[in-house]
């Protein structure tokens, strides 16, 4: 097998490993937990009422109210948030990869 | 409910009763219809358990649990009120689609009530998580699982939302217009592009909530058998009945503690954890509840019976006998306890409650306190700096200690009987009729967070510079008395514990004299000054006007009256916006003109935080 046919292979054993396994949903209920902690849920609610609020609630789709806040929240994002999910991340991969790897082979 | 007593008195009885039901229903009715997200726990207080023998005890506690927010009731009726007859919200809110579809479509809530109940087998009802997450729903397309999943209306398809949005696609292949976010039950118009709002299913969802509700107290406790919910709404004239009639009650969660033979310091600092909001909330909703944890000398469990006593509207003084056994019993620190001393039960309490709490994590690892998430921690738990700087060199280092309280010297002895002991005790009477008025808090903080010279002190920096310099003896004593202290508070908990340094031993020999200056100390009190960033700011030459706020007010004041050994505790509080003095098994109202005035008297105060700051996230 070649190089990245390998890699692909891995990628997509990892992908349903993390989901059959609820790595997942442990990942995001940490981060909802951190965010909501710290407060960026609050700011993200209050800045998606405040559009509403300018715009007038007919006036305002999901999908726009997203894009609107999308960028800005992803950027609000704490940097030790980002950290701590990724050590999380890396710390599953670590533990994972080499197994699944042999797996392959 | 057989009440054998004169008639007069068990009529009365009754009509109370019947008048406590109602509240409890409209309360009950307003949380549902209120509150989208019913908290675990909310309509669990108001279980009326049927087991017989206790039902009359257990109701009453419910209601007067929920009772607390009973001044609310008028509020919210008023609020719903005005939310049906707002002319603008019935008119606006809906979908012109959602209208025809119910026209066309009479069993249009079926499918929506079995994804409502699947939807809280799935996500809400606390049965163990293996089980519940492998019944975790996914897409019908791309099998993946947990995302903001949509469940159409009109057939079984369950859609993914963001990415590929197989949701999207399959109403662009059938036109099927209505689909319901799986986990939070809101239903979502594809053709208005937006999340719409219809009572009929918002009214199935409530009800397949509390539905869940009650399977997971079925789990939980199986033994209360809890009883169904019912729902009520009142009719014009009763919600007329119950305004006209209802008044709060004035003095819910108050009560007196008997005095145990000399417990009185125990009484004073459990009054003040009954008034403390942070603590209040936690026990109030349910999360360390005795029925559940069960554990026989939990001191958790102990306040939560507490709390149970103190809102069950039995105003007789309350003798707090289980608590003080098991006490004893579970405790080698307070076993032996004869010390009596208000500040030593405080941290004792502080550990022991630390120790049963469910959320303690470190328990092994005493060094992790720091983010203990145990609510005695989380309430009282903060972190002192202190920098220790060299004024030769550029070294400083910082240590980070955690606190549970701040303890304050008084500047200055004033004993009862002056000039008691020795030497040292007359010099210090003397120096304190200088000094004596300049104990407020204020003045004690300042002093206690002041640069401080480390006389012998060496500085590290120093030393290794000089050693590899030529050693010049005179710079050698320059680096031991070059060092400096400054201690400052990093991180202020919730509730600020201060305790007044009364009691002093000024040697091995002597006896512990108690100080009885005054110290004065205010109602509100603005904390930026001595914490950490304000001082770096203030020395930097900054103002401390774009710091957040670190207002705190004074929530309860413990204070110790009469000699050493012979004295007695009381304590103020504030309840609900007011004063109270509890003196054991006396409760009276208090100014806070007379609250202020306890200066020489205040052994511990505390202070709470005006605001309450997000957690910080912190990475270790
Ligand atoms: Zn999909
Ligand atoms: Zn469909
Ligand atoms: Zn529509
Ligand atoms: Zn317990
Ligand atoms: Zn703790
Ligand atoms: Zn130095």
């Amino acid at each position: 097998m070649s190089e990245s046919e390998n890699e692909q292979k891995l990628a997509s054993e990892l992908k349903s490993r993390i989901l059959e396994t609820q790595e997942r949903n442990k990942l995001k209920r940490l981060l909802t937990k951190r965010l909501r902690d710290c407060g960026w849920k609050d700011k993200i609610k209050k800045r998606c009422v405040d559009k509403i609020r300018t715009e007038g609630v007919e006036n305002i789709k999901l999908d726009q109210l997203e894009e609107y806040v999308l960028k800005h929240g992803r950027e609000a994002v704490p940097d030790d948030v980002k950290v701590e999910m990724l050590q999380q991340i890396s710390s599953y991969l670590d533990k994972h990869v080499s197994q699944l790897e042999k797996n392959i082979k | 409910m057989t009440s054998k007593g004169n008639s007069k008195n068990s009529q009365r009885k009754v009509k109370q009763k019947k008048q406590n039901t109602d509240k409890k229903m409209v309360t009950v009715d307003n949380h549902v219809k209120m509150t989208s997200n019913i908290e675990p726990g909310l309509l669990k207080q108001n279980d009326i358990s049927p087991v017989k023998g206790k039902q009359n005890k257990s109701l009453k506690k419910g209601i007067k649990r929920k009772a607390e927010d009973s001044h609310a009731i008028n509020e919210t009726f008023q609020v719903s009120n005005a939310a049906v007859s707002h002319p603008k919200m019935s008119q606006k809110v809906g979908c012109r689609h959602l209208e025809k579809y119910k026209g066309d479509r009479p069993d249009y809530l079926d499918n929506f009530k079995t994804i409502a109940e699947l939807s809280m087998r799935w996500y809400k009802i606390g049965i163990p998580r293996e089980n519940k997450m492998l019944m975790h729903q996914k897409c019908s397309e791309c099998s993946l699982k947990g995302d903001r999943l949509h469940a159409c209306l009109d057939c079984v398809f369950i859609g993914c939302w963001r990415g590929e949005s197989h949701a999207r696609k399959h109403y662009k292949n059938t036109h099927h217009t209505f689909a319901t976010d799986v986990q939070r039950l809101e239903i979502f118009c594809f053709r208005c592009g937006d999340y719409i709002y219809d009572i009929d299913y918002d009214n199935v969802k409530k009800h397949e909530e509390v539905r869940a509700e009650e399977k997971e107290s079925d789990i939980k406790e199986p033994a209360r058998k809890r009883a169904r919910y019912v729902p009520w709404r009142p009719t014009e004239e009763e919600s007329e009945r119950i305004k006209r009639n209802s008044t709060p009650f004035p003095c819910s969660g108050l009560r007196g503690l008997l005095n145990m033979g000399a417990t009185c310091f125990m009484n004073a600092v459990l009054q003040t954890f009954m008034h403390n909001p942070i603590i209040k909330n936690y026990f109030m909703t349910d999360k360390h509840n005795k029925n559940i944890c069960g554990t026989s000398g939990c001191m958790c469990c102990e306040v939560d019976n507490l709390f149970q006593e103190f809102h069950s509207g039995e105003k007789k003084p309350y003798p707090p006998c289980s608590f003080l056994q098991s006490m004893w019993l579970s405790s080698k620190e307070l076993a032996g306890y004869s010390e009596q001393d208000a500040h030593e039960f405080y941290l004792a309490a502080i550990n022991k409650m630390h120790g049963d709490s469910h959320e303690t994590k470190h328990q092994e690892l005493n060094a992790n306190i720091q983010n203990c998430e145990c609510i005695m921690h989380k309430t009282f738990g903060g972190c002192f700096q202190s920098r220790i700087k060299c004024s030769q060199c550029d070294m400083s280092s910082d240590r980070e200690e955690h606190m549970v309280e701040w303890q304050l010297h008084l500047r200055g002895l004033v004993t009862n009987q002056k000039k008691k002991n020795g030497t040292k005790g007359s010099q210090e009477s003397n120096s304190s009729e200088m000094d004596v008025d300049k104990n407020s808090l204020e003045d004690c903080l300042d002093r206690y967070c002041e640069k401080e010279q480390l006389p012998g002190f060496k500085c590290e920096d120093c030393e290794i510079r000089l050693l590899n310099e030529d050693d010049s003896s005179e710079k050698a004593k320059d680096s031991v008395n070059s060092c400096s202290r400054t201690t400052t508070c990093k991180k202020l908990p919730p509730v600020l514990t201060f305790v007044v340094e009364r009691f002093h031993r000024a040697s091995t020999k002597t006896n512990t004299i108690k100080n009885e200056a005054e110290f004065e100390f205010p109602e509100e009190i603005d904390m930026a000054k001595w914490t950490s960033r304000g001082h770096d700011v203030l020395e930097k030459g900054g103002t401390l006007d774009d710091l957040p706020n670190y207002k705190y007010n004074l929530l309860s004041v413990v204070n110790h009256e009469g000699k050493i050994n012979t004295g007695h505790y009381t304590v103020y509080c504030k309840s609900r916006d007011r004063w109270f003095l509890f003196d054991d098994h006396a409760v009276k109202c208090a100014s806070v003109e007379e609250v202020l005035q306890s200066k020489r008297k205040a052994y511990l105060c505390f202070y709470v935080a005006d605001t309450l700051e997000y957690d910080q996230p912190n990475i270790n």
